[in-house]
Parts: structure tokens; sequence; C-alpha cells
């Protein structure tokens, strides 16, 4: 180390690391409660292994008609009958859309999926809880925004087992910290963001300006994706990530109703779609599945279910992964609305 | 090992070291408390990509790196963010050692690029190569930068000198 460097170092306004307090547990278990998104693994797609050509139901003729290279606009396509799927289907989002009236974007997401336990284990048999957590975004047209959050009750998976446990209502996270998970929904915790307000794109900050400008057109918006997941680092290699990004825009973030439609021609284009027909999600809604081959081997780990009355995304969910757990993010609301940012009920 | 195994693992090993990172790079606990929960974040959902051993770290401080360059202040301040966490960072705030003032003006003078590469070689004790890693560059690029910014920060402290000579002298 040169004489420099001492100096440096010598200046450290922080020479010693910090001692972790019950602070940081609660951090860790508060950002462990939050869903991991879904379509962030890498191995490359089985193109071919499940080619569009091969998928049934309608969803398969709204994905190969919703490709670029035959596509007509939304627009022109609107009034085409129910046997032209995916016109049908895009010109529903434009009509459900057009007009983006109300003083806030909102999303309300239901994180669903965690499967805790074993519990009751003095007993003969052992059972799992059912967890589950809202989380809320409101953006107002000036930028402002708003977050809620908020753990819903927790329910045994086994009634009979959690019963000869003596019907706890209470469970102990073991060895994650914070409070212990209960037959009762926790605290409501919603604030109002300062700062530079920002919505995120992947790793890519935009302002609601930004979002308006995205394009409208498939080609140009899959490589503006590319772009916001080469912003983070660490997300392995881009074109693994595409579908996840591409699908946020659906229902995540308040693009025009030109730019979801032209993310769903581009999903339409990825090598490893494949629709899978009727499917419910776990509200019990009625929707049709399509799923994206984000890993290398044969199962889908990423799959959506779209309502084909009005192309809303209902559910992402992640399936199948290593830890045999599942990840279920639920739309519950995504639009405009005029109702005020409040904190999230538990109903 | 779970997913939820293997974040408890690099959050435990290297929560202390980003802690640190923060601290000693954002003018209040609030925003240290952001710089922490958002590079946490990140590393929750991306856990698939955080590199093994001790690449994890540098991985973490570039995911640090970018939430301070981005400023994404508001955005970060979430709902995981416990009142905890923030009195905790507010109870522990770097102090300026005394009689290195003129170092810390000298070093503050410097370039954002400069300070960058000085304070991850001397604070975070990083070699070039690791410096490379955590800002994207290559490692000859880190090095180069490095070598340059000793130079440019001898060169402020002799400046320095001279003047106090000269107003002694005066």
């Amino acid at each position: 180390m040169s004489d420099i460097d001492h100096l440096v170092k010598a200046i450290d306004p922080v020479p010693h690391a910090p001692q972790p307090g019950p602070g940081a547990g609660e951090l860790r278990a508060a950002i462990m409660a939050t869903a991991a998104p879904p379509a962030r693994r890498r191995p490359p797609w089985r193109a071919g292994a499940l080619a569009l050509a091969a998928a049934s139901a309608a969803t398969a003729v709204f994905l190969s008609q919703a490709a670029p290279t035959e596509t007509p606009s939304p627009a022109r396509s609107t009034g085409v009958t129910s046997l032209s799927g995916a016109s049908v289907l895009l010109a529903a989002a434009v009509k459900a859309d057009a007009a983006p009236e109300g003083a806030y974007w909102h999303l309300k997401e239901l994180h669903a999926g965690q499967r805790p336990g074993p519990y009751g284990e003095n007993g003969d048999t052992t059972y799992h809880l059912e967890t589950s957590s809202l989380f809320e975004q409101w953006v107002a047209r000036d930028g402002r925004t708003w977050r809620g959050f908020r753990q819903l009750a927790a329910r045994p998976l086994d009634v009979e087992a959690w019963r000869r446990d003596g019907s706890p209502t209470e469970w102990p996270k073991g060895r994650d910290p914070g409070p212990p998970y209960s037959t009762s929904p926790g605290e409501s915790l919603f604030f109002r963001n300062k700062g530079k307000p920002r919505l995120y794109w992947s790793a890519m900050p935009l302002t609601l300006k930004e979002i308006e400008e995205l394009p409208a057109d498939p080609e140009a918006l899959k490589k503006r994706a590319l772009e916001a997941i080469r912003r983070d680092k660490g997300a392995g290699p881009a074109r693994d990530a595409l579908a996840g990004t591409l699908s946020s825009l659906l229902y995540e973030l308040p693009v025009s109703p030109q730019v979801r439609a032209a993310a769903y021609r581009a999903l339409a284009t990825l090598p490893g779609v494949r629709a899978e027909g009727p499917a419910t999600d776990p509200r019990g809604r009625a929707g049709v599945a399509v799923t994206f081959l984000t890993q290398g081997d044969r199962t889908p780990r990423t799959r959506l279910i779209i309502d084909p009355g009005t192309s809303k995304v209902l559910a992402a969910e992640r399936i199948g992964l290593p830890d045999g757990k599942e990840r279920r993010q639920v739309v519950l609301e995504s639009g405009w609305t005029d109702t005020e940012p409040s904190p999230p009920s538990a109903g | 090992m779970t997913h939820r195994d293997r974040f408890e693992a690099v959050y435990d090993a290297h929560y202390p070291a980003i802690h640190q990172y923060a601290a000693r790079r954002t003018g209040s606990p609030d925003d240290t408390a952001d710089v922490l929960s958002e590079t946490f974040l990140t590393a929750w959902r991306r856990i698939g990509d955080v590199p093994e051993g001790e690449e994890a770290l540098l991985w973490l401080y570039g995911v640090a790196r970018r939430v301070l360059a981005n400023q994404r202040r508001g955005a970060a301040r979430r709902a995981v963010l416990t009142e905890r966490l923030r009195a905790e960072l507010a109870a522990d705030r770097p102090v300026s050692p005394a009689g290195l003032e003129h170092v810390r003006a000298a070093f503050d003078g410097l370039p954002q690029r400069d300070r960058e590469v000085l304070a991850l070689a001397c604070w975070e004790g990083l070699t070039g190569e690791q410096i490379a890693k955590v800002v994207g560059c290559t490692a000859i690029a880190a090095r180069t930068r490095l070598h340059r910014a000793r130079k440019r920060l001898t060169a402020a402290l002799e400046r320095q000198a001279s003047l106090t000579i000269a107003m002694e002298e005066a």
C-alpha cells in the first residue's frame, strides 16, 4: 500500500463494519416476504421443443396471429369476429384500455404460493401453512407514487393435522426473524415515496413520460427490453429474462394500449412460448394459460394466466422451482382509477 | 440449497460489508437504509444470478453502486423498510477523523471517478481486478484509473501544502 493509500484509508468515514442489529434481521424477513419474480432463470431456450405450432386452444390462435409478421395493427382489427382469436384479444385490449381515465395508475397484487412448514411435529401428522401478502402501488399523473404492503392471514393446509396440533393461531418463523405467521392479517404498511419518483422496468428507472414514450413496435420494444435487462449486470444473459420483462408491461406498468399490444406480440415471437389452454388463477378466475420456457430443462417455469375476454393478465406464476415451491403473483387490480391511494385492507 | 437458504447465507455474510459501503457514501441514515434495502431486494429478486463465494460480495457492491448512482431514493423507500433499521443506522453514523481535514478536502475535490476507485481500493480493500468487476470495466482500465487517481490526489495535496507555506510566508 502506497503512502497515498494510507492517507485515503485514514479518512475512511466508516473504518469498522457496523454490527448488524435486530433491524437487519427484520429487513431480511421483509425482503423474503416479497415474491421473487418470475423469469429470472438463465439457461438456453429449448427452441423448437415447444413450438407454437403444437399449441392448442384459443391462445394458440391469439399468439400465432399476434406474431409481428402477420398482425394488423390492433385498431384495424377492432370488430373482427370471435374466430380470429388474436385480433379479437388485441382489439379487446384496445377497447378496454383505450381511454385511460382516472387520477392514479393502480396496481394491486396478491403474492402467494409460499408454503412454510412443517408444523405440528409433536403430533402424528405435520402440516404446512399457506401464506400470502398484498402489494399495492399508485402513480399519480404528476409522478407521485405510493406503496402499500400487508401480510395476510395464514391458513393451515391440513385442518385435521392442525386440530391435532392444538389449533394454534400463531406459528414461529423458525430461523426467519420477524413476527410469527398468524391466522390474523398483519398491520398494513402504507406510505408515499418521497424524492425523485421512478418506476422500474427490469433494472431501468423510467419516468411516466418515458413509459408513455415506449415504442409500440414489437421488435423495437424487445430491443428496449434487452437494454433494460442489460442495465442489470447480474441479470445473466438478457435473452433469458425477456419473457418476464416483456410480461411486466402487460400489467405492472402504466403503458399505453398500443404498447401493451406490442408487448403481447413481442412475447409471441419468443422461442419458448406455449399455449396451455384453459386455466383458473389462484382466485378461481377463469382464463387461458401461456407458459415460457425460461430454463434449460423441459418444464416451463413461468406461466401467465390471461383473461381472453379483456386480455388482462390475471396471474403470473413461477412454478416448479428447484426447492419444489411456487410463487404466484395474482393481479387483483391493474389500471387507472380515481380512488385515492389508501392502506391495503385485509379483505 | 434452496433459494431461501442461499439468500439468507448471502445476506448474513455480506450485510455488514454492504452496510459499511453504503454508510461511507451516503449523507443520512435513511439513505443508507435505502441503499441496503434496495441492494438486498435486488439480490433476492435475482438470487439465481448471484455468483458464488467472494464474487457475491463484488456483485453486491456493483448493485449498491448502481443504486447510489441512480439516486433511487424515492423509489427505494419501500414498505419492506422497517423503522427499527433506520433507528439502528441513525445511532451508528460516520465520524471524520480529526487532523486529516485537508486530506478529506483534497479527496472531495477529486472527480467522482477518482474518488470511486480510491475508495474501493483503500476503504473496501479491493484489488484492481476486483474493482473492475464492481464498476464494470477491464482490470487494466481499473488499474490505470487507480494510478491516475493516486497521482491527482498527490498533486492536490502538494498544491495544498505549497499554498499553506505561501500563506505562512506572507
